[in-house]
């Protein structure tokens, strides 16, 4: 009797709390019918219910991990004005991206917004019809509002249709120099000895490891595996030759790659002085371009170069202490960014979305309310100049850093302007492109590998153009009118924004 | 055949069809796919509609960086199994005796790395192995083996080492146990008839457990050959493939062109590159396997003479 007691106990104990469990999972599948829940977005889609509206839930991917705090306040304040609209916001990691994107085109399981990427350019996405014009967001007006060069041909626009919605100002990122004040104090240096020319930051790396007994170094730059230093180079190299667009080594006077331009070639020439004198921070050979900057932030270092964006992420507690400056050129002479109108940080509207009012709904609630927020944090520019000249950015370093990116960016010679044939040439070119980088080459030249560095740039430039050429070809082979006198601009003039 | 035995391979059947599903749906499948956009110059996006034949695998075979990453992985592969096996054989031996008090805590201990994601020790022994203030480093000055840092992964040639050693010590648990299953698999009568006829312990060890042995070897060297064939995750944390692509491997290459193409990807390509790669890891197999079956016949002669 006993026995059966010890079994049928812990039976019915099983079964009371199954019932209960379920009684809670009934109850749960009831509040959802009738609005009754208590999530977040399940209490927006009670109101909605209750102001008549279905509630409609808007899944939207982002790859923009520096803007999370920002993007989720907006939609705090969208859902409560949209009690009915819930938005489900993932910020997908940069290297997963393009695989997530391929897999939802794949199996049309896109969310009803998502962002760009250079990758996926807006003409593909256009021309496998996954995405939808969003012409109605914006008005003509509000759209002049926008930075000149926005509303470009293969990147915002497809034939007159508007696509992608743009989040940031899309003139970015530029490379800055930041540096550490108390590491600088360390070394017996101030503010005024931040190097401006090559030259002084030879000297100045020097000082910085003499001064503190190779305590400190002068410069730390990450460069793998990810690593802005070949940004950081083509940008100084505009100094020496500016035919030489820093965006892709592309020479727009004469139509071809330069990666052997000799401010390039100088460039990794300083870098390789720095690096065989043992005056460039040793981890930079083996840190990713953050890690790298973490270092600079430690004070293990005095300056980094790094992207504009970094100002907003330097340690809140301490920016006291960090400082911004433009990158040293050769001799001081002027360097410039390349702007073409690619808006890379930009939203699409999947065409496959049943929530496409709500979707433009929530753009248009995006420029009201977070370009204001992007710029109060410093996390980057929005893309409309007045509110950019209207709102004070809260954060002094990413304030130097914004200051310096839009001074450095100019708009050069766009070819899809003079002739949209030449976004098939993009087209046929993307992910053809030798797979040696500018990256490769910096760290085999760093590391010794590589000994005649000249060599290798005219090779890769060869190789570059070799593919140039033949996508030309492929195109007009297909019927498609281009020529590379499409890409020679003979009447820009570097420095001065273009236009034909 | 009776209706009960027709329903019996009907059952049979039943049970297995799950895992028939899943094997052409996620290993069949994509494998017979592999081979169809090869022939293509696809980006993973959209219809398959430019086919090119061959020529994404003639330009993989033209593709020096593909030879050198290929090269790579046999450098890798080679090392890891010279070193490895003789090693884990010495140490399963030691942790074999019956008299050492502690086996399994010290089996354990070097079973440990095998279970520790790949990934995770990449990227912890990157520091490790830094310049500047590494923990290696900083061993080696405070013994006065060295005067000043060395970049241990910014040298081709230091980078490979610290891969393969760091390989051999993630691999080393896994493959000792394959030698432990293998030493007490061994018939215990012949021990101790050699024991009696006093053989001492390194006599019995040459004449007995390595002959006795080799058939497990042969698949012991096939299973850490393979594996020495797959260091995506180790090599892409603890060295990205560098210093300029000396530690660059065919796995990573691919990687390279599907997902990092810095453009669309070359799904087609990469395509080409995988089933190339798939095709040599194969003829591998094929050859290992080969010495498996030799040394398996050796096995059934000596099975049989211990019968007779």
């Amino acid at each position: 009797m006993n026995r059966q007691k010890i079994v049928l106990l812990p039976l019915l104990l099983a079964l009371a709390l199954t019932t209960a469990l379920s009684g809670c999972s009934g109850s749960n599948s009831n509040a959802n019918k009738h609005g009754n829940a208590s999530g977040k977005g399940e209490a927006a889609a009670a109101t909605g219910a209750d102001s008549g509206k279905d509630p409609v839930t808007l899944e939207v991917w982002g790859r923009w991990e520096e803007m999370t705090s920002q993007i989720n306040e907006t939609i705090s304040e969208f859902q409560q004005q949209y009690p009915y609209i819930t938005v489900k916001y993932a910020t997908v990691p940069a290297a997963q991206y393009v695989a997530q994107v391929q897999a939802a085109i794949s199996g049309n399981t896109l969310p009803d917004l998502f962002g760009y990427n250079p990758a996926i350019p807006t003409t593909q996405l256009s021309n496998l019809g996954v995405i939808q014009p969003i012409n109605d967001v914006l008005t003509e007006e509000e759209k002049a509002e926008y930075y000149e060069g926005t509303w470009s041909q293969g990147y915002t626009v497809v034939n007159e249709d508007t696509y992608a919605f743009p989040l940031f100002n899309p003139m970015r990122p530029s490379m800055v120099m930041y540096y550490n004040k108390a590491a600088l104090k360390e070394a017996g240096l101030t503010e005024a000895d931040i190097p401006k020319t090559w030259e002084g930051l030879y000297e100045f790396s020097k000082k910085v490891k003499e001064n503190t007994g190779g305590k400190i170094y002068g410069l730390v730059v990450g460069i793998k595996p990810q690593s802005f230093l070949s940004g950081v180079i083509m940008q100084m190299a505009t100094a020496v030759k500016p035919e030489v667009s820093p965006a892709d080594s592309f020479n727009y006077k004469t139509g071809k790659y330069e990666f052997n331009s000799p401010g390039i070639v100088q460039g990794l020439e300083l870098f390789k002085k720095l690096q065989d004198e043992k005056l460039l921070h040793p981890n930079s050979l083996l840190m990713s371009y953050r890690e790298g900057t973490s270092m600079m932030e430690a004070g293990q270092a005095v300056l980094t170069m790094d992207g504009s964006f970094l100002g907003s992420q330097l340690s809140k507690d301490k920016l006291d202490n960090y400082g911004a400056a433009p990158l040293p050129t050769l001799d001081g002479k002027p360097q410039y960014a390349a702007f073409q109108g690619e808006s890379r940080v930009s939203l699409y509207v999947a065409k496959s979305t049943k929530h496409a009012e709500e979707a433009k709904l929530f753009l248009r609630f995006l420029k009201e309310h977070l370009y204001p927020k992007l710029v109060r944090d410093g996390i980057e520019y929005s893309p409309i100049p007045a509110v950019n000249e209207a709102t004070k950015v809260e954060n002094p370093i990413a304030e130097q850093a914004l200051k310096i990116q839009s001074e450095t960016f100019k708009l050069i010679p766009r070819p899809f302007e003079r002739n949209q044939e030449t976004l098939k040439v993009v087209v046929e070119t993307s992910g053809k492109m030798p797979k040696q980088t500018l990256s490769d080459v910096i760290e085999g030249y760093l590391t010794g590998q590589i000994q005649d560095v000249n060599q290798v740039l005219t090779q890769l430039t060869e190789e570059s153009n070799k593919v140039f050429e033949s996508a030309i070809e492929k195109v007009r082979s297909e019927g498609g009118n281009v020529s590379p006198s499409d890409y020679a601009f003979e009447d820009w003039h570097p420095f001065t924004p273009y236009h034909p | 055949m009776s209706f009960r035995r027709k329903r019996k391979i009907a059952w049979t059947y039943l049970f297995l069809a799950p895992q028939f599903v899943l094997l052409a749906a996620f290993t069949v499948y994509p494998i017979l796919m592999s081979y169809v956009y090869s022939l293509y110059d696809w980006s993973g996006i959209g219809p398959l509609n430019d086919f090119v034949g061959l020529s994404n695998f003639r330009a993989v075979l033209e593709d020096s960086s593909f030879w050198n990453a290929f090269r790579n992985n046999m450098i890798y592969m080679f090392f890891l199994t010279v070193l490895s096996l003789p090693t884990t054989f010495v140490a399963a031996l030691v942790l074999n005796l019956k008299f050492l008090r502690g086996r399994t805590a010290y089996r354990t201990l070097l079973f440990l790395p095998v279970v520790t994601t790949a990934a995770i020790i990449g990227i912890v022994l990157k520091f490790i192995f830094g310049n500047d203030n590494a923990l290696f480093n900083n061993v080696l000055i405070s013994l006065g083996i060295l005067k000043e840092p060395v970049g241990w992964l910014a040298d081709p040639t230091k980078a490979m080492i610290v891969l393969i050693a760091v390989g051999v010590w993630k691999l080393f648990g896994m493959i000792m146990i394959y030698w432990l299953a293998g030493l007490q698999s061994l018939p215990s009568e012949v021990f101790d008839a050699a024991k009696m006829d006093g053989a001492g312990y390194l006599a019995t060890v040459r004449y007995l457990t390595v002959p006795l042995l080799l058939p497990v070897a042969t698949v012991i060297l096939l299973l850490t050959a393979l594996n020495g064939m797959h260091v995506f995750d180790m090599v892409t944390t603890l060295t990205g493939g560098g210093p300029y692509f000396a530690t660059d491997m065919v796995d990573l290459y691919i990687y390279r062109y599907v997902f990092a193409s810095g453009g669309f990807p070359q799904m087609g390509y990469a395509s080409a590159a995988g089933i190339i790669f798939g095709l040599s890891i194969f003829a591998l197999s094929v050859l290992l396997g080969g010495l498996v079956r030799v040394s398996g016949g050796k096995k059934a002669k000596s099975d049989a003479g211990w019968g007779g």
